[in-house]
């Protein structure tokens, strides 16, 4: 749970906050503003602490962080030249905007939240490709073609998967270990890319299987055996 | 963990009605124990103000002590921060006193007010 490797939660990106909190109070006379910001270094890492991600998910942007504080204290509020608010970044854009339109306040929480299925799928793929490797159990996807029909097919996976399953379990337990682990930016590129590797290989190994499923009109055939 | 600024699904919004009652609850989790900042705002969220915003708890708390309510003293620490303790001081202790009163009086009103809305 404490993984304080997101960037935002370092000393650079508190930094980063506490400026731009500093600069909206700008208009403040110097020691109110000091005694406003003193305890907010402190403040935020402890919130680095306890939570992942950036400083802006859990507390919102620096300007509307200083509004609040402000009222809070008390403080009237800037006049004038503070009123329009500093134009938002694309991605800041876009991080909120898809967000909301999965009533999420922002896209990067909901792809936190995903994290671990990915884990889960990471760790699947990983054993089923290492069974395949060592047992020689990988279905092969020409051969799998020839079967007769996709209800086959289907019973053919599903057994496949089964047999996999201790071996998928323990994949699934190293890598959620690999997920929640402190990884410095090296390991962490290494984990992205044999992440990648074995999403890579996935699809190819199922591209041609799935082709010819599609291509024999067979989704409605399986619809109606599950269904009819 | 409780992320109030993500709680974006959140069907009632407590927020306009904590405005005014904030005061009352950082005094009156100071009440039995000292606190500092962040230690203060997780415990009015883990007592179910789960809508407080972080800058308006720190915000009060620079407010009460402004209005003589508080004490500060700093603990110092080996490993971690050095950390700003806030306290009630006879100040604070009255006003936590007279503003229970008037909030004890005030939530009874409404009630009645409800009360007598929902058989009108």
């Amino acid at each position: 749970m404490n993984d304080i490797s997101a960037p935002s939660g370092t000393r650079g990106g508190i930094d980063t906050y506490v400026a731009a909190v500093r600069a909206a109070l700008a208009d403040l006379p110097a020691g109110t503003r000091d005694e406003l910001v003193r305890d907010l270094p402190d403040h935020l890492a402890e919130v680095a602490a306890e939570h992942t991600g950036p400083l802006d998910d859990r507390l919102g942007p620096p300007a509307r962080y200083a509004a609040e504080l402000r009222a809070a204290a008390g403080l009237p509020e800037p006049r004038g030249a503070v009123a329009a608010p500093a134009p938002v970044p694309l991605p800041t854009r876009l991080n909120h905007g898809l967000g909301r339109l999965i009533g999420y306040e922002t896209f990067g929480r909901f792809a936190a939240d995903l994290r671990p299925a990915w884990w889960v799928l990471r760790g699947s793929l990983a054993e089923v490709l290492l069974a395949a490797l060592l047992i020689g159990a990988w279905p092969d996807a020409g051969r799998l073609m020839y079967l007769s029909g996709p209800v086959s097919v289907f019973r053919y996976l599903l057994a496949a998967m089964a047999v996999a399953l201790p071996f998928t379990l323990a994949g699934v337990l190293v890598s959620v270990r690999l997920g929640r682990a402190r990884l410095d930016a090296g390991q962490r590129t290494v984990v992205a890319l044999v992440g990648l590797v074995l999403v890579g290989v996935a699809i190819y190994s199922v591209w041609p299987l799935a082709v010819a499923v599609l291509r024999r009109g067979a989704v409605p055939e399986l619809l109606y055996w599950i269904f009819g | 963990m409780v992320f109030r600024f993500t709680d974006y699904h959140r069907p009632v919004d407590t927020s306009q009605l904590l405005k005014g009652v904030l005061d009352l609850a950082v005094l009156a989790v100071l009440r039995d124990e000292d606190g500092y900042g962040y230690d203060i705002l997780r415990r009015l969220r883990s007592a179910g103000l789960e809508e407080v915003g972080d800058a308006s708890v720190y915000g009060t708390l620079r407010r009460l002590f402004q209005a003589g309510h508080l004490t500060t003293y700093v603990v110092p620490s080996e490993e971690g921060p050095h950390r700003k303790y806030y306290a009630l001081n006879p100040s604070g202790r009255a006003q936590l006193t007279t503003s229970t009163k008037v909030w004890r009086g005030f939530a009874s009103t409404m009630d009645t007010i409800l009360s007598e809305g929902a058989s009108a």
